[in-house]
């Protein structure tokens, strides 16, 4: 008969076997670009990027001098697009939000965001500094996610991945337009929304209905 | 679901932790990707995922060099790879994607039982090494796979059931 001891004995020996498994003479090198990705994420270049972002910014409010900034926005709508849209793809099963401009169109405001209305049970267990990730949890181990992105950061945000099988419906929540993608096997649902006021991108995800997302959004107040 | 943040960690404490992990697991992480994926550029996606996957979750790896978030961190390049076959394989159905082993270690311990969970197929493997070898609850298991507890519950079940099962044959087989 199998116990549960007998169980917990062969998987202590299972993992002892697959934590020992790379040989000695084995050789990692990954490429250029692994690297840099993974600097990027390590935070080690960020002085870079944030230099030639603000030679990017500087050289559009330059030109912004020169012509009267309202009247470059004027002169193209194309311009104006450019510097608040978020845009969206898909690819690889993954549905995509990339800023790709710089946002120097915006005031690019340090608000910080919050809901203001959560279902019952909800408390704040995570919060990010400068409050830009969010989670709430419930009793019972339910969690509400809750993210801003903002357009400054040249960020994408990927949705989907393998095996995600979705429904997308359009939605708009106080002039803000978005996409509520559902689960179609019962996971988590995910709200997305763009905010053109601020160039920020919000978004929930949640093991929660269509309307209560939607009710969540609606009570995003910024803090200044 | 899986949402996937592409943005720099914020907090410096975080990151620290992040950068011993990428010093500390990187060469691991990349050994146990290339045992499923061939080509390499596969084996980098998958390693970046992984990474990616573990930086949302640096607070749960409290001391990123104990045997829990090491086994947590090469199961999660794992996962990452199996994710790339899957996506490389649409024909396949639910059920079959099921079914697609993990790695194999070089050399199999004499236990019949951790033979037995080894042979599991990667999906059920994870949940049981998670539950049985580290003692993670259900609960805990569907936060750091991103499933849910019910069908954390469901691979447990039937990762038991197959084990039983087995178990029931080999130990016939020596007593016959």
């Amino acid at each position: 008969m199998l116990t549960d001891e007998r169980l917990r004995h062969g998987a202590d020996l299972a993992l002892n076997a697959l934590l020992g498994v790379v040989p000695a003479d084995y050789v990692c090198a990954p490429s250029p670009a692994f690297v840099q990705d993974m600097d990027r994420l390590r935070g080690q270049v960020r002085r870079r990027m944030v230099l030639q972002r603000a030679g990017r910014t500087a050289a559009v409010l330059l030109l912004a001098v020169l012509l009267g900034f309202s009247a470059l926005l004027a002169f193209n709508q194309d311009v104006r697009a450019a510097f608040s849209r978020w845009t969206r793809g898909f690819t690889d099963g993954w549905f995509t939000y990339t800023h790709i401009e710089e946002s120097a169109s915006h005031s690019l405001t340090a608000w910080i965001y919050a809901p203001a209305w959560l279902p019952d049970g909800y408390v704040e267990t995570t919060t990010s500094r400068g409050g830009a990730y969010r989670v709430f949890t419930n009793e019972a181990g339910d969690w509400i996610a809750f993210q801003v992105i903002r357009s400054s950061e040249s960020a994408t945000v990927a949705i989907g991945g393998d095996g995600y099988n979705v429904k997308t419906e359009d939605v708009t929540v106080r002039r803000m337009d978005g996409q509520f993608y559902l689960d179609l096997d019962g996971g988590t649902n995910d709200l997305v929304l763009e905010d053109p006021a601020d160039g920020v991108l919000f978004l929930l995800s949640a093991a929660l209905p269509k309307e209560t997302l939607l009710r969540i959004a609606e009570s995003i107040v910024a803090i200044p | 679901m899986l949402l996937l943040f592409l943005q720099e960690i914020e907090d410096p404490a975080d990151r620290e932790k992040f950068q011993r992990i990428y010093e500390r697991y990187r060469r691991e992480m990349f050994y146990v990707a290339s045992r499923l994926l061939a080509d390499p550029r596969d084996v980098e996606d998958a390693v970046q995922e992984a990474f990616f996957a573990l930086s949302r979750n640096l607070r749960k790896l409290r001391n990123p060099e104990d045997r829990s978030s090491r086994a947590y961190i090469l199961l999660t390049a794992e996962r990452k790879a199996i994710d790339i076959l899957r996506r490389q394989r649409p024909e396949l159905l639910t059920a079959d994607i099921e079914e697609l082993a993990g790695y194999q270690p070089d050399v199999l311990p004499d236990d019949t039982m951790a033979r037995l969970i080894l042979a599991l197929p990667q999906a059920l493997r994870t949940v049981a090494v998670l539950r049985y070898a580290l003692g993670y609850k259900p609960r805990e298991i569907a936060r750091r796979l991103e499933l849910t507890p019910a069908e954390v519950s469901r691979r447990l079940y039937r990762a038991k059931q197959i084990l039983t099962q087995k178990w029931k044959e080999e130990t016939e087989d020596a007593d016959g």
